[in-house]
């Protein structure tokens, strides 16, 4: 069937599988108020996990997120800063120890969610800090980051036991690809396998399957079509890797 | 024995805001502690103290100085509030990911960023077919105001206010006169019909 109009690629947050099962954490997590608990977020590089927190952040009243910085490994005082100064707590004492009491006072009063995002750059000592801090306070600390993360708390025991519940981003799937597709530019598979095209090329990472759509509806829109067949697909990923060669070179 | 829960500050805010400002209008910090009857320092600290964690976690939303809005328990943040969350989180943004991420319009998020250029804490950079947006001085979770715009307002309902009292002293003016005038007709009516008329 002819499409008269033209399809764009609009900036849309989709709740795939994986931020659904996200936002059922948070929603225990805000349930097991009043005792201090982790919640996990983990996988692979390219899989939305930053990005589900970042979106968290911004649309959820009380929370707060904080990039861990490798040069804080020597440090526990500049985590302690970040986290001040991101509460709000205006002159922090300078002190380790009276400023965990002063962001302490605060936490037991406001409860946010703290989301730390890659802390597997920090150390052992940084992760035992969140975890006094929870329990201290009963403020849920959201940990989001890749598989080394997943093996750094499970290994040490009094971390891992006030870890309420671990999540793992799943690869990108095929009803993910065909939901993606239709929320942010209308366009609809004609089967299965048009989809698994777009799948087997992008291994799952998010950010290809959203360059191959860009290629996509360009192709459809110059046919005249909002509906992609495998044909389709395999040409719009044949266009991206002819443009990733062009640009590396090759 | 009593069982039922003291009611705490917050409590008496809440339950105060909602009945002064149902629709999220702007209330004075002077008007609740009114409504409130707080009249002594002490009890008007807690109160500040009270508003203090509620602006932290967002029930309340101060907008000026003492001037404050009521948003819920439950509300999600206001756009505004999460394109800067997402500006500071992200430290680089395109209007791609404000509209993504905190589901701002094209034309809100161009004119957020360009206050906060204007304002000299982000910068505009343009690349190669896009222009991306990159946070220079942080100035911390609480969402820059678009101060021209707030004063700009502010004038126009004083004015607006200014002319609404001009009309009704000028209704007023109109009432005095048109009772004058009836006063005047009742007294000529009554004038005793028997006076000369100067044709005896």
């Amino acid at each position: 069937m002819k499409n008269t109009e033209k399809l764009t690629v609009k900036p849309t947050f989709v709740k795939t599988a994986n931020v659904r099962n996200a936002e059922s954490m948070m929603d225990g997590l805000a349930l097991a108020d009043g005792e201090g608990r982790f919640g996990l977020v983990h996988g692979r590089a390219g899989r939305g996990k930053t990005r589900w927190a970042q979106h968290f952040v911004a649309n959820n009243r009380n929370c707060h997120y904080i990039l861990a910085l490798h040069i804080w490994r020597n440090s526990l005082g500049e985590l302690l800063k970040r986290i001040a100064f991101e509460i709000g707590l205006i002159s922090p004492p300078g002190r380790v120890g009276a400023l965990f009491t002063a962001i302490s006072e605060r936490l037991v009063k406001t409860r946010p969610a703290l989301f730390i995002d890659e802390p597997e750059k920090l150390t052992l000592g940084h992760i035992e800090l969140l975890r006094d801090l929870t329990e201290a306070t009963a403020a849920p600390i959201i940990m989001v980051g890749e598989e080394d993360l997943l093996k750094m708390m499970s290994k040490h025991r009094r971390v891992w036991s006030r870890t309420y519940q671990q999540v793992e981003f799943k690869p990108f799937g095929v009803a993910d690809i065909v939901q993606y597709a239709a929320a942010a530019a209308g366009v609809r598979f004609t089967s299965p396998s048009a989809a698994e095209v777009m799948f087997k090329a992008s291994e799952g990472d998010i950010r290809i399957v959203r360059r191959d759509l860009i290629n996509l509806v360009q192709i459809l829109n110059a046919k005249g079509v909002a509906e992609a067949d495998e044909k389709t697909a395999a040409a719009a990923v044949r266009q991206a890797l002819h443009d990733t060669a062009d640009y590396q070179g090759v | 024995m009593d069982h039922t829960r003291k009611t705490t500050m917050p409590d008496k805010i809440r339950a105060a805001m909602k009945k002064m400002a149902p629709d999220e209008q702007p209330v004075h910090v002077s008007k609740l502690a009114l409504a409130l009857d707080l009249t002594w320092g002490d009890d008007k600290r807690a109160m500040h103290s009270a508003i203090k964690d509620m602006v932290k976690t967002g029930e309340i939303c101060r907008l000026g100085k003492g001037v404050l809005v009521y948003r819920g328990l439950d509300k999600k943040p206001d756009i505004k509030s999460a394109m800067w969350a997402v500006l500071r989180m992200k430290r680089t943004v395109t209007i791609s990911d404000l509209q993504e991420l905190s589901s701002a319009s094209v034309d809100y998020a161009k004119e957020f960023l360009g206050m906060l250029v204007k304002r000299g804490c982000v910068e505009r950079i343009p690349q190669k077919g896009r222009i991306v947006f990159r946070l220079i001085d942080d100035e911390g979770p609480e969402t820059p105001m678009d101060t021209k715009k707030a004063e700009k307002l502010r004038r126009i309902r004083e004015e607006k206010k200014r002319a609404m009292a001009e009309i009704d002293k000028a209704g007023d003016a109109l009432m005095t006169a048109s009772q004058a005038l009836v006063t005047a007709r009742m007294l000529v009516n009554d004038l005793d019909e028997g006076v000369a008329d100067g044709t005896e």
